[in-house]
């Protein structure tokens, strides 16, 4: 479980990125979030990993966070990954700093690379793959320390319209296998939808909860195709634009 | 571009500069211009005379540059964090635009007529060109990066080993490609003075006796010794750097 307490971060250089921002993520659960560009949605996943210090609390299963969580996976923007490190080394590289046995490294990593589909690709370099391959690398690498909270930031923006629909049902399909809760930071109103059970609508800057929609259908990929989702997105799309006027 | 073709570029440059010293020596027809046949023989006549001073060369440099790898590369990665940057900067540009060769009769009072000035003298200024260019690619490296493997609970040392070191080694071995060139003219003048051992002495030993063949012996040498140190930055470029 997460909870977001009153939480407010001021830049060093002044400007306000989130102000009183307050929700709760129950255990198992994907929340979307969801705003106009520059509403701190970036900033609050930093803040929720424990790598940006802000005023307010973060408790993650009932404790205070202030630095990064073993149990927490973040996948940033543009996938993370190292340009220097093979697929292999990339998704070990976690476990390489947690001290995890040699062998039970290898073993993970074998079996993660067959997961996500890309086996013979162990020794390439992210810039040799396309982007969703790099997505399910940067996928593996997190699945690879089995975090019990995921928190992503706009996993799937810079794909093309098939991949970003085969990586949201592998998404879904990572999410009822492992049944951690995640938070999913997005611009699309459709993805924010599709995945999340919960959608926090943030405010332009300083980036305020604007308004939290439950949507209790999400997490399924036969969801795109049901009237109820089209519905969904349409009042997520109203409660979106009245936040930008 | 494949790699067939490259070798024979290669080849076909070699031969062409060949040719060039060769229609040269036969214009010029001055005892300092020999042709390539004739100094290739001598060169190879004189080999058992030059190993040592090679042998000698070769240990200085790789001293050298040994020294100032292992000083440079560190102290500049470590001022990818900012406050120790704000210690080490101003150092680095109050000392950096000091022609270091020029402190030569300082070191040979300090530290005697031996060896331990020469590769003093060498690894100081190689010194300089790789932490410039070490801590200017610390600074580079994204934040980004930085991030994603704390997210991960990486602590300051991974960092490094992870992150900064891999992230700077391109730019690093491009000084090192660099320093190397300075590195062996700066060997030539450290053995040019109180020394009869060295590539350097060998060649103004032959210059002074007027031994053009020797001369040349030793100046082929010396660039096959760059050439050699070249060749090992390029295998180090190709394991390490194949993400590049």
């Amino acid at each position: 479980m997460i909870e977001a307490r009153r939480i407010s971060k001021v830049y060093p250089d002044g400007t306000q990125a989130l102000k009183d921002v307050s929700f709760k993520v129950n255990k198992g659960e994907i929340c979307s979030v969801i705003g106009p560009s520059g509403c701190g949605k970036s900033t609050l996943l930093l803040i929720f990993s424990g790598l940006l210090d802000a005023e307010g609390e973060i408790l993650i299963n009932g404790k205070r966070v202030n630095k990064p969580q073993r149990d927490v996976a973040l996948i940033l923007q543009d996938y993370g990954l190292f340009p220097w490190k093979t697929v292999r080394d990339n998704i070990a590289v976690g476990m390489k700093i947690q001290n995890f046995p040699a062998d039970e490294i290898e073993k993970t990593t074998k079996t993660l690379i067959k997961k996500i589909g890309l086996e013979g690709f162990e020794k390439s370099y992210p810039k040799q793959l396309s982007g969703g391959m790099r997505q399910r690398v940067a996928f593996a690498r997190a699945l690879a320390l089995k975090p019990s909270i995921m928190l992503m930031d706009e996993p799937f923006s810079s794909l093309d319209a098939l991949s970003r629909e085969r990586l949201q049902d592998f998404l879904i399909q990572i999410w009822q296998e492992t049944s951690s809760t995640i938070v999913l930071v997005t611009h699309s109103i459709e993805e924010a939808v599709l995945l999340g059970k919960k959608i926090v609508v943030l405010t332009e800057r300083p980036g305020t909860v604007k308004r939290i929609i439950e949507n209790r259908k999400a997490g399924r990929s036969e969801y795109r195709y049901e009237e109820e989702f089209f519905e969904k997105c349409r009042e997520v799309r109203e409660t979106v634009e009245r936040v930008i006027e | 571009m494949n790699y067939d073709f490259r070798v024979k570029a290669y080849f076909m440059a070699f031969f062409i500069l060949i040719l060039i010293w060769f229609v040269a020596s036969s214009l010029f027809t001055s005892p300092a211009l020999p042709s390539p046949q004739i100094v290739l023989k001598s060169f190879i006549y004189s080999i058992p005379d030059i190993l040592p001073h090679l042998a000698v060369s070769a240990y200085r440099v790789l001293y050298s540059i040994i020294i100032a790898l292992a000083t440079a590369i560190p102290l500049g990665l470590i001022s990818y964090r900012d406050r120790i940057d704000s210690i080490i900067s101003p150092f680095i540009y109050l000392l950096y635009p000091i022609p270091h060769i020029v402190l030569l009769p300082l070191i040979i009072l300090l530290l005697g007529i031996g060896d331990a000035s020469r590769i003093f003298l060498i690894s100081m200024i190689l010194f300089f060109q790789i932490l410039v260019t070490a801590r200017d690619a610390a600074r580079n490296v994204s934040d980004y990066y930085i991030l994603s493997l704390r997210s991960l609970g990486a602590g300051e040392w991974d960092v490094y080993r992870h992150v900064i070191f891999p992230a700077s080694l391109p730019k690093i071995l491009t000084a090192m490609r660099i320093s190397i060139g300075t590195a062996i003219a700066v060997l030539f003048f450290a053995e040019s003075f109180a020394t009869n051992q060295g590539l350097g002495y060998f060649i103004l030993d032959s210059w002074s006796r007027a031994d053009y063949n020797s001369l040349y012996s030793g100046i082929i040498t010396m660039a096959l010794l760059g050439f050699s140190l070249y060749l090992v930055v390029e295998i180090l470029e190709r394991k390490f750097c194949r993400w590049v």
